[in-house]
């Protein structure tokens, strides 16, 4: 085998700017995107605290609101515009400047390097230069919040025509939706160079003795991650081309002739609105697997670290990564049983849809595997890991209903949809992240985070998330359809306010439990107990070096491999782990 | 081919160029299977389009750019020469002189549609006649950019540059040729 070195020599810089702002260090570089994504997930929050208010008080007036958001507002309670532009706020952040930077460009910025056994990325300008285009997407995101006219109203998935005729549209539909397709196009291109800089690193620049069957499954996942969002985002920087120029150049990709808007006669004609839903989808659909996969990984990594047991068939954990991977990329169709596709096309998407659960069943049973028998410890990591477990399979479950053209007919565009999709991708990424970081922090920060706050930030997410998002199941199955500020006027929907009352406040309770995470990590920082080097007796390479590691990583060493990622409990051997980097002995 | 580590003095180890180059030439690769993804998007979204409206107008190819395409052409020969002799730097020059042409030559097809009256709003073939040349003439602009880096960039890095520059025209003449046949081939 050849030589495995980094790609580049560099030496530490010294200077402020060139440390800790535009730094090449992929270390640096993960700890900006967790942070982007922190100040991202606030935002987030506070936008869904907003629409919950409206949600549970439907004819509240909030005066103090009133008067931070005069327009959204209007003397009354909250618009049904204003409302529509949180939520579409809300999600877009949500999804791409949390779940796409935390998970895959956080932590994997970070960790991947240093698990494979290199010193940087293969291409560490080029590693800058992603976070720093995803830094100016997200201004550029937050410029659409505050836009002239106010934000977009077309939701995170920007459906045309609405989204394509520009001001007459709505109000956000002028600047607001410009400034929102031009934020999504240069999120893409930060998006494309991580991708880049990770499948290179994987495959290029592996320490000696990592062979691809070596790897974590965190690594693993994280280089799937990296083909779908590689092959996917492209996809989408195409539908946002030809979308802003529906804007602004007068052309009619997605327009269709005859449209009218307001009482006013398009000239558009020939576009195809469905055309973007395609586009969108053919995105859409690995993106969020590109939020959950790396989630995966780390539960898969956690759960075998602290049940101090090889993970349950490590060969088929990474087919059933790849298989994912490989089917979302065509089924993308369901999301669009309701656009008038023939039912034999919907049939073809339900299959290959329904053909995701064999690999993730497969996942889901090798985890229990891997906890059977097991000497747990609960740790904070592990907690969140357990819950990632039970949120992807309440999510996925539902999955498979949506699945059901039949079903989706009457399920399509309801609160079941909300449910599902909160649940599997929203919290149960987020889950992932919590335990990634309650695992990490020490690493990353040479102290480890205080586990009894951990505990209580946990049972009250746990508890909270699934108080939240199981009651909008029966929202969804009474019909009550989604994107709309307020329903009180169907007679067939008013005995359900006590439910919406009800999420809303455990949607209080369960975001004000966050302070506790947040605190703790502010805190941990000062305060936290000394980590060492291996806190939790872990085997991969991040573990057999300082905290927080040095600046190339290994230091004067060469890492070399010469053991699988996941020797727990190995008979005979002296210690109850073996990690990587020990000597071929270590192993009887 | 092996070189051990366990052999290397204490310290980081030197760059070894071999790595180098093949690490260069993959992030290439990769990157050119996220721009043929780009344009197999565009493609897809052209095939629709097209399919779908009853007065869909093919506007005719500007004589000037079979001119254009044979200096692109010409462009990635002379490039390809180079590369293989590399001591001739003519060979390098011409090839940067001929891609210059190509977009020369380019605006002014563009600006012979707008002189005809063929706008991005009015004509959808135009539209996508106008969205797809922008976007293969901005990766032109990149290669350009990437061509004159060859003989600019230090020593160390310049066999690598070479090798991935070339790679990426090359793909880039391709890609022309494809979006030739896609714009005016089927009509
Ligand atoms: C077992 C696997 C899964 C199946 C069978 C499945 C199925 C579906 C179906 C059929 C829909 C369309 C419902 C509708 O709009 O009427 C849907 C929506 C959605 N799913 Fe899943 N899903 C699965 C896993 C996931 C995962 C892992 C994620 C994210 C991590 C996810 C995220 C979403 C999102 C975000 C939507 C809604 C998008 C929107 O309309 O705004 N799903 N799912
Ligand atoms: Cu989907």
């Amino acid at each position: 085998m050849d030589v495995h070195v980094a790609a580049h020599q560099h030496e530490a810089p010294t200077g402020f700017v060139r440390k800790y702002i535009f730094s090449m260090d992929h270390k640096v570089i993960g700890i900006q995107y967790l942070m982007l994504a922190m100040v991202a997930v606030t935002v987030g929050m506070i936008l869904s605290v907003l629409m919950r208010l409206r949600l549970a008080w439907p004819l509240e007036k909030w005066p103090m609101l009133a008067h931070i958001f005069p327009e959204g507002f209007a003397g009354g309670p909250m618009t049904p515009e204003f409302y529509l532009a949180m939520l579409t706020m809300h999600g877009t952040i949500m999804v791409f400047f949390v779940l796409t930077t935390a998970p895959l460009s956080g932590f994997g910025n970070y960790f991947l390097p240093i698990q494979v056994g290199a010193r940087d990325m293969a291409f560490p300008f080029m590693n800058m230069m992603s976070f720093w285009v995803t830094f100016v997407a997200f201004v550029v995101m937050l410029m659409a919040l505050f836009a002239t006219g106010g934000a977009p109203i077309a939701g995170w998935t920007a459906y045309t025509p609405l989204s394509a005729v520009g001001a007459i549209g709505g109000p956000g539909m002028g600047a607001g939706q410009t400034l929102w397709v031009i934020s999504i196009a240069i999120f893409c291109a930060g998006s494309l160079l991580t991708a880049l800089n990770f499948l290179t690193t994987v495959l290029n620049l592996r320490a000696r003795g990592m062979s691809l069957m070596r790897m974590p499954l965190t690594s693993w996942a994280w280089f799937t991650t990296a083909i779908l969002a590689l092959l996917a985002f492209p996809v989408l920087l195409a539908g946002g081309v030809l979308l802003l120029l529906d804007r602004v150049g007068g052309s009619s990709f997605f327009i269709p002739a005859g449209l009218v808007i307001s009482d006013k006669h398009l000239t558009n004609s020939g576009g195809s609105p469905l055309l973007w839903q395609h586009l969108f989808w053919f995105f859409g659909h690995p993106e969020v697997y590109i939020a959950i996969l790396p989630g995966m990984g780390v539960t898969s990594h956690i759960l075998s670290t602290f049940s101090r047991k090889p993970v349950f068939a490590y060969k088929a954990m990474v087919g059933a990564i790849f298989a994912i991977g490989f089917i979302s990329y065509v089924v993308w169709g369901h999301h669009m049983f309701m656009s008038g596709m023939s039912p034999y096309t919907a049939m073809a998407f339900s299959i290959t849809t329904m053909a995701v659960g064999v690999p993730s069943a497969i996942k889901t049973f090798n985890w229990l595997a891997t906890l059977w028998k097991g000497q747990i410890r609960f740790t904070c990591a592990m907690l969140f890991s357990l819950g990632f477990v039970s949120l992807f399979v309440s999510g996925g479950v539902t999955g498979m209903l949506l699945a059901q053209p039949a079903v989706d007919i009457f399920l399509h565009d309801t609160y079941f949809v909300v449910a599902h999709f909160h649940i599997i991708m929203g919290v149960a990424a987020i889950f992932g992240i919590f335990a990634g970081m309650y695992y990490w922090y020490p690493k990353m920060f040479g102290r480890l985070m205080h586990e009894g706050w951990g505990k209580v930030h946990f049972w009250f997410s746990l508890v909270g998330v699934y108080c939240i998002f199981m009651p909008m199941h029966f929202l969804g199955l009474a019909g009550h359809p989604r994107r709309y500020a307020q329903l009180t006027e169907f007679k067939y929907l008013l005995h359900l306010q006590p439910l919406h009352l009800f999420i809303s406040i455990a949607a209080f309770i369960t975001i004000t439990a966050q302070v506790i995470f947040f605190f703790n990590f502010f805190w941990s920082l000062k305060k936290g107990k000394p980590a060492g080097d291996n806190p939790w007796e872990s085997t991969s390479l991040e573990w057999s070096i300082p905290s927080p590691p040095p600046f190339d990583n290994f230091g004067p060493i060469e890492p070399i491999v010469h053991h699988g990622p996941y020797e727990y409990s190995v008979p005979g051997a002296a210690k109850d782990y073996i990690m990587q980097t020990d000597p071929p002995e270590a192993r009887p | 081919m092996s070189v051990s580590t366990l052999e290397l003095p204490l310290g980081p180890p030197p760059a070894d160029p071999r790595v180098s180059l093949r690490t260069s030439l993959l992030g290439m690769k990769l990157a050119l299977a996220a721009i043929g993804m780009l344009f197999t998007a565009f493609t897809s979204a052209y095939v629709v389009r097209h399919a779908l409206d009853p007065d869909w107008h093919a506007v005719p190819m500007p004589r000037i750019m079979i001119a254009n395409t044979l200096a692109l052409v010409i462009s990635s020969l002379s490039l390809e020469v180079y590369r293989r002799h590399r001591q001739e730097r003519l060979w390098l020059t011409l090839s940067q002189a001929m891609g210059v042409l190509f977009v020369a030559g380019q605006v002014f097809a563009w600006r012979q549609l707008q002189s005809r009256g063929v706008y991005l709003s009015n004509n959808p073939h135009a539209a996508f006649f106008y969205v797809l040349t922008a976007a293969h003439g901005l990766h032109i602009l990149g290669g350009l950019f990437a061509l004159g880096g060859i003989t600019v960039v230090a020593q160390e890095r310049r066999f690598r540059w070479l090798e991935a520059a070339s790679l990426y025209w090359h793909f880039m003449g391709a890609l022309w040729l494809y979006l030739l046949f896609l714009l005016f081939g089927m009509n």
